[in-house]
């Protein structure tokens, strides 16, 4: 049995204290919002989640490009890794975002670009899981992976730059507003320091998360070729 | 949107709580099934290690190179 990097015993005790720290702050140093209240608390980390969900996608294409070109197994477990990751905060983003809008917007759900695409994007990265798992042949399912990682993450850029494009009532916070946006606020100093630590924080939870689940790849791949090895 | 029409923040707590707990609540459903995942794997590798180690012994002829085959997929490092 391998042992665990002492590195990642210290990233993990550092992601434990700073997502506590996070928490903290959102609940006890940020300011109320004047208007929406304490449920304007969930913008902390409904951002952080989504910025964490399309790092991960990026990460995902980046390592598709690699693998394409280098053809190591490696690489195709980062890409499953990241998707994996990026699914899971994606998810987190949309339902904390639907939790947001009901007592802002009156409503679960609204058919708004930003929603759309944010829920498009996810289940175009759910597929990719599905579609792999279809796939007996090692070689041709991480080809397959690289590929679709690389033309999903066209879903990306039109998820974060739907908000900016179109006409939407989701608010953008950073940068200009749109007119029809419901549920925009102005941060404040006190916000815009727990805005960042959260996304500072959530960034170091990602690339916590990655590395234990390339190592779960790796066991994985180990037990794969193990068992055909066995089976042979 | 009544809430704009109303003096100070609006009552909106219960959906604060409901958000952190659907984020906390993903998190740690996501850290178990990493946890669980490495477990089984762990608990695969050992049985096709004992499974080798027979077959090595039962076939005494083939026993160098498949351990020495078996020694090299085991000793990867992550």
């Amino acid at each position: 049995m391998e042992s665990k990097p002492r590195l990642l015993s210290i990233l993990d005790v550092v992601t434990a204290l700073m997502l506590l720290a996070a928490t903290a702050l959102v609940f006890f140093y940020a300011p109320v919002e004047a208007v929406m209240g304490q449920v304007q608390k969930v913008f902390y980390f409904h951002v952080a989640s989504g910025w964490v969900g399309m790092l991960s996608f990026m990460t995902a294409a980046a390592a598709g490009i690699i693998y394409l070109m280098r053809g190591s197994s490696n690489w195709d477990i980062v890409g499953v890794a990241a998707v994996e990751i990026g699914i899971a905060f994606s998810f987190i983003n949309i339902v904390t975002g639907s939790i947001w809008a009901r007592p802002i917007w009156n409503t679960w759900w609204t058919w708004d670009p930003r929603l759309t695409t944010a829920t498009i994007m996810l289940l175009i990265y759910l597929a990719y899981l599905m579609l792999r798992s279809g796939i007996e042949d090692p070689n041709r399912r991480a080809r397959f992976g690289a590929v679709y990682a690389i033309v999903g993450f066209v879903s990306v850029p039109l998820t974060f730059f739907s908000a900016r494009l179109f006409r939407t009532i989701h608010p953008v916070v950073i940068g200009s507003n749109q007119p029809g946006a419901e549920g925009s606020f102005d941060m404040t100093p006190l916000m815009l320091q727990v805005f960042l630590f959260s996304l500072l924080t959530f960034t170091v939870v990602y690339a916590d998360l990655l590395w234990h689940r390339i190592r779960l790849g790796k066991l994985a791949e180990k037990v794969e070729q193990l068992k055909l090895k066995t089976m042979s | 949107m009544l809430f704009l029409l109303q003096e100070g923040p609006a009552e909106t707590l219960d959906f604060m709580i409901a958000g952190y707990v659907v984020i906390f609540s993903v998190m740690l459903i996501y850290l178990v099934s990493l946890i669980v995942r490495r477990r089984n794997l762990q608990r695969d590798l050992e049985i096709l290690k004992e499974i080798e180690a027979q077959e090595s012994a039962d076939a005494p002829e083939g026993s160098d190179r498949l351990n020495t085959a078996a020694t090299g997929l085991i000793g990867q490092q992550d």
